[in-house]
This record gives C-alpha cells, structure tokens and sequence, in this order.
C-alpha cells in the first residue's frame, strides 16, 4: 500500500480542485452499508411488484378525478420575480466578470453554482416548474421583444429531427465546466456570457417558444425534474397533484429527451466516480503502460492525454446507458411479448428513471448545498468582494457547515432506496397500462427491475469507493489554463 | 482515524507556503527547512483534504470516521 502511495504521489505531482466549485467532505460509504442497501433495493423492488400484482386493478391514477381544481394564479407577483430573475443573472454576471477573482468572497460563483444549479433543483422538484415562468433568459427576451418589436419573430420553423439535441450539447458543455472548468469567476462569467449569447441567438433564430422548450438547457433539465412536484401550472392556473404521477402522464417526444435523462444519470455517476482510486488506476495503471512505450516523454504526453479521456468518457457516459437501457427495454418487449416498437417503449419508460437519477444528484450534490449557502449571507453584502457591507452581514458567518460523516451516509442510503421504489412503482404503473394483461406486466418488469437495481447498485457502489487523492493537473501549456486559475 | 481523535500533523516544506486544512479552517505557516506541527482535535467527521495554499496543491487528506 505504501508503495501505491508513493507511486500515486509521483504520478501526481500537484492536485486540482475536486469540483467547480466548494467541497464536500464527504467519505465514502462503508461496505456493509453498502451492501445492506443494495438487498435492500432487490428486496423493495419485489415488495412493489407485488403489491401492484396482487392489487385488484391498477391504481388508476395518472388522472384521478378528486383532483384538487383549485387554482391561483400568480398574476402581478410573476411581474416582479420575473424582474427580479433578471437582476439576479444581470447581477451574477458582473460580479462574475468584474468582481474578486477569490471564487469563495465572490457572489457570483457561489450564487450560480449553489443557489441556481443546486437549489433551483431541488426547489422545482419541490413546488413544480416555477422556473419556466421566470426564466431570466426568457424575461430577458420579452424585454428585448417589448423594446424592439419582431427582434424574436421565429425565422425558421424549428426542426423536428432536431429535437433536444442542443439542450443535451448545452448540457454537456455545462457538465464539462463543472468538472474540468475550475472555479474561477471570470471563467464563470465568460460562460455565461457565451450561454446568453447563445440563448438569445437560438430564440431569434427559432422563436422563444421552440428554443425554451428544445434548446434552453436548464428550462430542459428542470421540465424533466419538476414533473415529480405535486404541482402542476396548467394554462388555468395552479393545480395539486399526487407527487410523481407527472412522470407517466405522457411519454418523452424525442429519443433525444432520453438522452438527456440518461445523462443526468450518467452525469453524475461520472462525477462521483472519476475521482475514484479504481476509476483513476484504470487509466494509469492498464493504460497508462501500454500508451507509454510508444512515446519518448511519455508523462509529459500522456498527462495531457488523460484530459482528453476523461472528457471523452463523460460525453460517451450516455451512450453507454443507452445501450444497456435499450438492451433491457428490448429484453421486456421479448417477454412481454408486445408488438409495439422498440422506440416508443424505449420513450414510454423515459421518465420513470428521473427520480433515479435525481435521488443521485441530491445524494451526490446536497451536502455541498448545505455547506455552501450560508455564504450567501456574508455575500448579499459584499457581491463584488470589494470590501462593501450593503446590509451589514459582510461579516457573518464564517464557519463551514460539516454535515457529520454517518448522517451523510444514512441520509443518501434512504434517499436512493426512496428514488429507486418510486422509480419501481411508476415503470410497474407504466406497464400495466402498455401490456394490458397483469400476469404479462409483471413478467415484462422483470427485465426492468433487473435494470433499476442495476442503475441503483451502480451509484451505491460508487459512493462506497475510496477517493484518489487529487488528479493530474493540467500543465502550462495546456488549452484549459486559459481560464484563469485562482 | 475516528472522530474525537487528537491530530498532531508534523510538516517539513522545503519552501515557504501555508497549509490549509479544509472543513477545519485551520491553517499553519510553513517557512522552507523548519518544521512546523499542528494539533488539534478531529471533532468533525468526514474526508477533509490537505492543501498547500500557494501551490495549490492537495497533499494528503484526512479521514475522520464517526464513533
């Protein structure tokens, strides 16, 4: 072990920070958690399946008709958030841009990263899509709109082959930022200014309408979140639903929607695993040797290569969940014995991974969340890190928040066994509407329970592996050094 | 190590640097050639890295395990 260490360390000559931005401080889960959790998952999924068989017809409830009708409109309060939305991204990127180039006393990073990425997350999945109504690219584009009328009048029909294929591109570039990106504000600025650029650009090409609901990745990725809210905003207004049923209302309208789905999930397995000692030694120790009696400096060479395969691998990331996805799709078609087409299976049960996938990102992401927010408070005072005290609170709060180590792991074990039921029950649902006859349903869900164990296994065993200390980091004359490093 | 454990960290820098312990907020001045130690107690539990602040670089990190 010692000589792994040194050889780690010779390997690793300087570390770069683990994440865009913060720390987690998070250990790994211990193995017997770990494998209490995963029985625990195999032992759920028959309890649900069994429940659901032996209960007299479906619960039909997708649409049930006690349903809460009530509605309340938001009204003149939209106006406001809407403005407000706008300041906030207005903002975040003049802080970013302009502000102090120490990513923890600049408002800026933690705001984009911890209130928006992570928080609106959360929230959405809470209260249901409230972004879609203050948008702040999309209040930016009305604003332009009431200013220069026709500036947003569609110029081509947005193609239909096209689908969510930007969205998903956004949303790897975004991913990347996040991982390989480094925290620098001006970085973070500059993204965001492209993003703008890039939001305006597509809502003038297509029409706002087209380009936030296809292209617009963070309206894209919280759609898909917020269908598990137990409320819905429907033209009429607000509406209670039973939380989750979102998820089978309809089927995803594009493969591409899949491909996002898995992303997320694929995403985050990536994140929690590149860091990892067995993730780090595949390349180091069954590739690294092979690559390098090919070259003369072989280090130099290869540690830029190592970039590039982690880069390549988050992007293959969900293409291969698609294949083991398809894989099992095509597996429930053979014993379900159904005539309908692979693809429109495949798209039928798109949306029962999102709890999931979601119940990963909060495990992986909530302590950060946690840790990180209070810092909003000193912030709020001093956005710029120029030394202001707008409301007095510069000063405050300074401690980290250190969720303790067994709260952590107890708190992510019942979160991914919760998404993993939920996620069980609504593929079960699904089925029992696709493949008429129960005895077929349940047959047909083996294939499908094998997979969700699969994908629930997959995260836990990722939790539970030992962390690498540090990663390569990039040397001068690499392309990513020209975001500037703090 | 396990949480309530005493932490007595000895660094040897060949130049001038701070040490950062993460999640602790402690720090210690390394002036090149002295040793320099640092002790306190691990209240916290979870993985909290080492980091030489100049050079930004994580040198070790430390795990503490709940009780």
């Amino acid at each position: 072990m010692k000589a792994l260490i040194g050889a780690l360390l010779v390997l690793w000559p300087l570390a770069a920070a683990a994440h865009a931005f913060g720390q987690t401080y998070v250990l790994p889960l211990p193995f017997w958690m770990y494998a209490f959790a995963a029985s625990a998952a195999l032992a759920l999924s028959f309890v649900v399946v069994g429940y659901l068989a032996t209960a007299r017809s479906a619960p039909h409830d997708a649409r049930p008709a006690q349903e809460d009708e009530a509605r309340w409109t938001l009204g003149p309060v939209l106006g406001v958030l809407r403005a407000l939305s706008l300041a906030l991204l207005l903002l975040t990127l003049l802080t970013a841009l302009l502000g102090t180039p120490n990513p923890f006393a600049n408002f800026g990073v933690t705001f984009f990263w911890i209130v928006f990425v992570l928080g609106l997350t959360y929230v959405v999945a809470l209260i249901g899509d409230v972004y879609a109504a203050v948008n702040p690219w999309r209040a930016l584009c009305d604003l332009l709109e009431w200013r220069y009328p026709g500036a947003f009048r569609a110029r081509i029909a947005y193609p239909s082959w096209l689908g969510y294929y930007p969205a998903l591109v956004l949303y790897m570039a975004f991913i990347w930022i996040e991982l390989f990106g480094h925290a620098s504000p001006r970085g973070l600025g500059l993204a965001l200014l492209a993003y703008t650029l890039i939001t305006l650009g597509g809502a003038r090409l297509f029409g706002p309408e087209a380009w936030f609901r296809h292209g617009e990745m963070f309206a894209v990725v919280l759609r898909l979140i917020a269908k598990m809210a137990p409320l819905e905003y429907t033209a009429r207004g607000l509406r209670l639903r039973r939380p989750f049923i979102g998820l089978i209302k309809e089927p995803a309208d594009h493969p591409s929607l899949l491909l996002v789905v898995l992303f997320m999930l694929s995403s985050t397995a990536f994140d929690g695993v590149h860091q990892t000692l067995p993730w780090v030694q595949v390349f180091w120790k069954q590739i690294y040797p092979t690559l390098a009696a090919l070259t003369h400096q072989p280090y130099v060479f290869l540690v830029d290569f190592y970039y590039y395969w982690q880069w390549a691998m988050l992007c293959l990331s969900p293409f291969f969940y698609l294949t083991v996805y398809l894989a099992f799709v095509w597996l429930m078609k053979r014993v379900a014995r159904s005539d309908r087409p692979l693809r429109e299976l495949a798209l039928e049960f798109t949306f029962s991974l999102v709890p999931i996938a979601f119940v990963y990102h909060v495990t992986h992401y909530y302590t950060l969340l946690v840790g990180q927010a209070p810092a909003m408070v000193p912030l709020a005072s001093d956005p710029f890190g120029w030394g202001w005290n707008l409301f007095g609170t510069a000063r405050q709060g300074a401690q980290p928040v250190v969720v303790p180590a067994d709260f952590v792991w107890h708190s992510q074990v019942a979160l991914i066994l919760v998404g993993h039921v939920v996620s069980v029950y609504l593929a079960h649902l699904r089925a029992l509407e696709l493949f008429p006859r129960a005895r077929q349903a349940v047959w047909s869900q083996l294939p499908m329970l094998v997979l969700m164990v699969a994908f629930t296994t997959a995260g836990l065993w990722i939790l539970s592996l030992p962390i690498a200390a540090g990663q390569v980091v990039v040397p001068q004359t690499s392309a990513i050094t020209a975001l500037p490093r703090t | 190590m396990r949480q309530g454990d005493q932490v007595r960290l000895s660094i040897d820098s060949d130049a001038p640097d701070e040490l950062h312990v993460h999640g602790y907020d402690l720090k210690l001045t390394l002036k090149g050639g002295e040793p320099a130690t640092l002790e306190f107690a691990a209240a916290r539990s979870g993985r909290f890295e080492l980091e030489l602040h100049r050079r930004h670089a994580e040198i070790a990190a430390l795990e503490v395990y709940p009780q």
